[in-house]
């Protein structure tokens, strides 16, 4: 080890660090607390997740990772839903990373090219993110406190696809119109998803969370709104995406 | 783990007392004040609890939980308050024991302590979060970079930077 960095370990012992106090009784009585009640949308809500909405291919190709027959799909725009027999586990992931990288939203225009719009009266997301080749991800809320995320791509995008897969019995499938436009209501048991990259390797991802999904099609955009949303609540927000 | 993610108390609060010192010391190098360091960890226990059953099986569970407990103490440090510089011990500053040098030697010893130290917190903060966490408390690149928020490659690198801006500074 250089010879700096072992000076600074032992130095660790040395340090006056304030005395760790004792949490166990107190953490349980905070827990032994009933759970707050959650609010509106816009105070509290669940822990969401940000699923990939990207380009949708000429052909729907299930890969070996999909694996379980194809059943039935719903494609809007830049997405598929995918329902098979048998749904791999839902593994949460253990980050946001798959979003892509953080950026400030300035960055994210340009990298993603296209401009993004806006949750009208929800405030500056709390973080922004984009990932190759163009989707840009609004993240509202941080780590187990993610309230709410929306992800935008640019339809035009003909690189790729995305498809979520649904269990064939506990996740509820609704076509609907969102704002005039096509939309796709996930609700009920988790979903997961995956993708297949522009370089044609398939991807099934873990998942931050898996929770109801509204996907819909605004111009020349595809948006996915995740968050623990009644079915008016999803639909009022997207009114409010503009 | 196990019986605490199916909802017994005892389990999660022997959890708790196993890593109630390092995330109370990873929250107090971010927030510099022990009453907000306190209440991060506080709260970052009961997130942690209440969000057990997203924690991935087999996973480590310091990763994990010391993001919970960085997050935490990132939102308190954004309130005003009085900010600690890191100090040695008292009983560092005169060691003992049958190699004890002389008093001179045992002045020299303290001053350079404290030196090393003073280089350490005049870093810029990115490279003195990094250094304090693997050394300090001695986390691990993939427990750093959840503390930070970033990748282990970036811990990595950056920490490589501060060793070297240290080095320069000692020289």
């Amino acid at each position: 080890m250089p010879e700096l960095e072992t000076r600074l370990r032992a130095l660790a012992g040395e340090l006056a660090f304030p005395d760790t106090p004792a949490l166990a009784d107190v953490v349980a009585l905070r827990l032994a607390e009933p759970t707050p009640q959650r609010r509106r949308w816009a105070l509290r809500l669940a822990v969401a997740l940000a699923v990939l909405v990207a380009a949708i291919g000429a052909t729907l190709a299930l890969s070996p990772g999909a694996r379980s027959a194809f059943l039935e799909w719903l494609g809007i725009r830049s997405a598929v839903v995918v329902r098979v027999e048998e749904l791999p586990p839902v593994t949460p992931a253990d980050s946001l990373e798959f979003l892509g990288e953080q950026v400030s939203l300035e960055e994210a225009r340009r990298r993603a090219g296209f401009e993004p719009l806006q949750l009208e009266g929800a405030g500056p997301p709390d973080a922004v993110y984009v990932k190759e080749p163009g989707m840009i991800s609004f993240v509202y809320g941080r780590d187990l406190d993610v309230r709410l995320i929306l992800s935008q791509v640019n339809g035009a995008i003909d690189r790729g696809f995305v498809f979520k897969k649904v269990g064939a019995g506990g996740t509820l499938v609704e076509e609907l119109t969102v704002d005039g436009g096509r939309g796709l209501l996930l609700t009920g048991e988790p979903h997961g998803f995956a993708y297949v990259a522009p370089d044609g390797s398939f991807h099934d991802e873990r998942l931050y969370l898996a929770r109801d999904v509204l996907l819909w099609e605004r111009g020349p955009l595809t948006l996915r709104l995740e968050g623990e949303l009644t079915r008016d609540e999803a639909l009022a927000l997207a009114g409010r995406v503009g | 783990m196990e019986r605490a993610r199916r909802g017994d108390g005892d389990a999660f609060a022997a959890l708790v007392r196993a890593n109630q010192e390092i995330a109370f010391r990873t929250a107090y190098l971010i927030t510099r004040n022990a009453a907000d360091a306190e209440d991060a960890a506080q709260e970052a226990f009961v997130k942690a609890y209440r969000a057990l059953h997203r924690f991935r099986r087999g996973a480590p569970l310091r990763p994990w939980l010391l993001r919970i407990v960085a997050n935490e103490a990132r939102n308190r440090r954004r309130s005003a308050g009085r900010r600690d510089a890191l100090a040695l011990r008292a009983a560092a500053e005169a060691p003992s024991g049958d190699a004890a040098p002389s008093p001179e030697g045992r002045a020299i010893a303290a001053d350079e302590r404290r030196r090393l130290l003073s280089l350490v917190e005049a870093l810029p903060e990115d490279q003195r979060l990094v250094v304090t966490c693997r050394t300090f408390l001695d986390l691990s690149e993939q427990e750093t970079a959840s503390v930070l928020g970033v990748r282990p490659g970036t811990v990595k690198s950056r920490f490589s930077r501060a060793l070297d801006r240290l080095r320069e500074a000692d020289a």
